[in-house]
């Protein structure tokens, strides 16, 4: 006699099995009804996390230009605003690593260029290749899927560089990075130098490698992994589908981005949805290659990390106290290199007065950044216009 | 050594020490510390004896303050003999860890914060120890951090001289009031004497430059644990991992007290020794290290190696 699998349970005891065809039915049902689920939550996470977060977008206007290589780049614009004390020279903002232009303007509090537009200046935010607006090379017959650092710094920075002197007629212009923002622009003032840079902002930007966190060196242990299957990270689908668990933070590796106490949860939710995009393996590899800490040209013949003695631009570094992607170790180190008279370092945490310890993302983004970290930037700019 | 000690009170005194110290509190005074603190737990022939070293103005308490327990108790439990030196002694730490030496017994030195520094200089001067763990203790010295000058500035004669708002921000995130306030009251050893070496160290640089601590690290011959927390405010990971200078040094092992690294709360100063959470959160991550460094190592009784060249970039 058979037994009911509920009434089996009551009496502790196991039901009978079923038949070889019964379980296999069973188990492609199952099968079924799970990829069903899984396929849904993933489509309703990527078309309806951008839609449960929505952003507006603030810049004036948005040029995308030729990079000459097959490739474009993003320059989105926010004039000085009316009845404030025009500056000098404009101001390029550039995003940092697997993200774009809402990396500094994601909200009107939550927005550096507007920030910066209402001192006065001519706010030019930069997408890089492959970000954005800028998009993607074609699917076929484009440029190799593939770019470096490099690529990013001696290529797609000049060419926003001088569209902005042009456009502007100013001699040079103030940069703003954050993350690899930053570090396209020690690259640059390397291979490329000259005056068109006057002053460098770098925040959170680490010149050179510091695996400080396990969770971080596990992470880059999987990138050749990676590289193995694809050519650019699908980082901004995969960020997209988990927007709604952005915050709070429930994985070590969610620490990695920002500190939980210094975000709003809507923050931490739009970034995710709006703010994250794919990027090439090769940009990966070339942050994460050198064991010896030191950041180098794709092809190894350069040292940027040593480099930076010859520098002799003007560079503000700004740390999150708590910022494992860029500890103020490496922040400390680049100032140390620096071959200019004129630097800065700032470690922005509890224990130099400021509200809250911050991490990688909310330097820019965090709850008091507007207060504290915006004000911050602008002071070096104005001093250096 | 004074032995005040041996093995763990019965609770009902340990409650009773606390109660005593929560009238103090209500009557309107502050609660005094105990007239001697213990300096010795675990048992005498243990096959590990590990000598603790306090961070700046704190004394023994700092490891195991009545009523709350702490480091000193936890590595006992773990069959350690545990000896708790006074921080205020540099001058006598080398005769104080050689006088711990008992046959082959393996000998440990944990420092915490300056007590940390103090071992390392320790070394250089001719002491001898298997092993090492230094949690939160400075290899750089400089004055980046606002809170530290403000310190430096107002020169207390002890900890409990400073207002309490500041103190809170140099030592700890998030150490209850129960375990602060009381550790505060211990800390009675000379503080002034201490900031102004620290200050002269830093030299008054923008940056903190590492400094001779990092060279005997880099000589030393036994297995070294590294452990700090990017929230302690006096020696945060970028003065106390020595991959922030240089390439990893071979023998020396850092651990990020985060929670990126899963370590769920945030850690001052303070806390990384003297938190009740560290207890289930810290102690296994330094047990574990003694653990897996327990076989000889070859280098039995290890001080510096000659050979080695200064790391400082």
């Amino acid at each position: 006699m058979s037994i009911p699998e509920s009434d089996a349970r009551r009496q502790g005891r196991r039901a009978p099995a079923r038949s070889g065809v019964d379980i296999g039915g069973r188990l492609a049902l199952d099968g079924a009804v799970r990829a069903l689920v899984c396929l849904s939550l993933v489509l309703s996470g990527l078309g309806c996390s951008r839609w449960l977060y929505p952003v507006t977008e603030r810049a004036a206007s948005v040029s995308v230009l030729p990079t000459g290589d097959g490739w474009h780049i993003a320059l989105h614009r926010f004039p000085p605003a009316s009845g404030a004390t025009p500056r000098h020279l404009p101001v390029v903002v550039c995003h940092g690593v697997t993200s774009n232009r809402r990396n500094w303007d994601l909200t009107d509090r939550l927005s550096f260029p507007a920030h910066l537009a209402r001192a006065g200046f001519d706010v030019y935010v930069l997408e890089l290749r492959g970000s954005g607006v800028a998009g993607r090379g074609p699917l076929f017959g484009g440029p190799p899927p593939q770019y470096t650092l490099d690529d990013y710094a001696t290529v797609d920075v000049p060419v926003a560089i001088e569209a902005v002197r042009a456009r502007t007629g100013a001699p040079a212009v103030h940069w703003v990075g954050h993350s690899m923002g930053g570090i396209v622009m020690y690259v640059y003032l390397q291979r490329i130098g000259g005056d068109a840079v006057r002053s460098v902002t770098a925040v959170g930007s680490p010149p050179y490698v510091l695996l400080q966190s396990r969770t971080l060196a596990e992470a880059v242990d999987l990138l050749p992994v990676a590289g193995f299957f694809f050519d650019t990270l699908p980082v901004g689908l995969l960020s997209e589908a988990a927007a709604p668990v952005a915050w709070p933070s429930r994985l070590p590796e969610q620490h990695l981005l920002w500190n939980d106490a210094n975000m709003e949860p809507a923050t931490a939710r739009a970034l995710a949805a709006h703010g994250t995009h794919g990027i090439s393996v090769g940009v990966m590899e070339q942050m994460a290659a050198s064991r010896d800490g030191h950041l180098r040209s794709a092809d190894g013949a350069i040292d940027y990390t040593a480099g930076l003695a010859g520098v002799r631009t003007p560079i503000f570094f700004v740390a999150g106290s708590v910022d494992h992607l860029a500890p103020p170790a490496t922040l400390i180190e680049g100032y140390r290199r620096l071959g200019a008279a004129d630097k800065r370092v700032e470690i922005v945490g509890r224990a130099n007065g400021y509200r809250d310890d911050y991490g990688h993302i909310d330097l820019v983004m965090g709850r008091h950044a507007p207060d504290e970290v915006y004000p911050l930037l602008a002071e070096w700019i104005l001093r250096h216009d | 050594m004074t032995e005040a000690g041996r093995g763990r009170g019965p609770p009902r005194r340990a409650a009773l020490v606390g109660l005593g110290a929560a009238l103090a509190g209500c009557a309107g005074g502050r609660p005094r510390p105990a007239a001697r603190s213990r300096q010795a737990w675990g048992p005498p022939d243990a096959p590990t004896t590990v000598a603790l070293v306090p961070t700046l103005g704190f004394g023994p308490t700092v490891f195991d303050l009545p009523g709350v327990g702490g480091l000193a108790p936890a590595l006992a439990r773990a069959g350690h003999r545990v000896h708790a030196l006074p921080g205020d002694d540099e001058a006598g730490l080398v005769e104080r860890l050689r006088g711990l030496r008992d046959g082959g017994r393996r000998l440990v030195g944990i420092g915490h914060g300056w007590g940390g520094a103090q071992i390392l200089r320790a070394l250089a001067a001719g002491a001898a120890l298997d092993a090492l763990v230094l949690i939160g203790a400075p290899l750089a010295f400089g004055g980046e951090q606002r809170a530290v000058q403000a310190l430096w500035a107002r020169r207390p004669a002890r900890w409990g001289d400073l207002p309490a708002p500041l103190a809170r921000r140099l030592l700890t995130v998030g150490l209850p009031e129960r375990v602060r306030r009381p550790l505060l009251d211990h800390a009675t050893a000379p503080l002034a004497p201490i900031l102004d070496r620290w200050q002269r160290r830093a030299a008054g640089r923008v940056v903190p430059a590492p400094d001779a601590e990092l060279d005997i690290l880099a000589r030393f011959a036994g297995p070294t644990l590294c452990v700090s927390s990017p929230t302690d405010a006096l020696f945060p990971p970028h003065v106390c991992d020595p991959a922030a200078f240089g390439p990893p040094l071979p023998r020396v092992e850092h651990r990020l007290v985060a929670p990126v690294d899963g370590v769920a709360l945030r850690y001052g100063h303070l806390d990384l020794v003297a938190h009740p959470a560290a207890r289930s959160t810290l102690d296994p991550i330094f047990e574990a290290w003694l653990a897996e460094h327990r076989a000889p190592s070859g280098a039995p009784q290890a001080g510096l190696l000659l050979e080695s060249e200064p790391v400082r970039r």
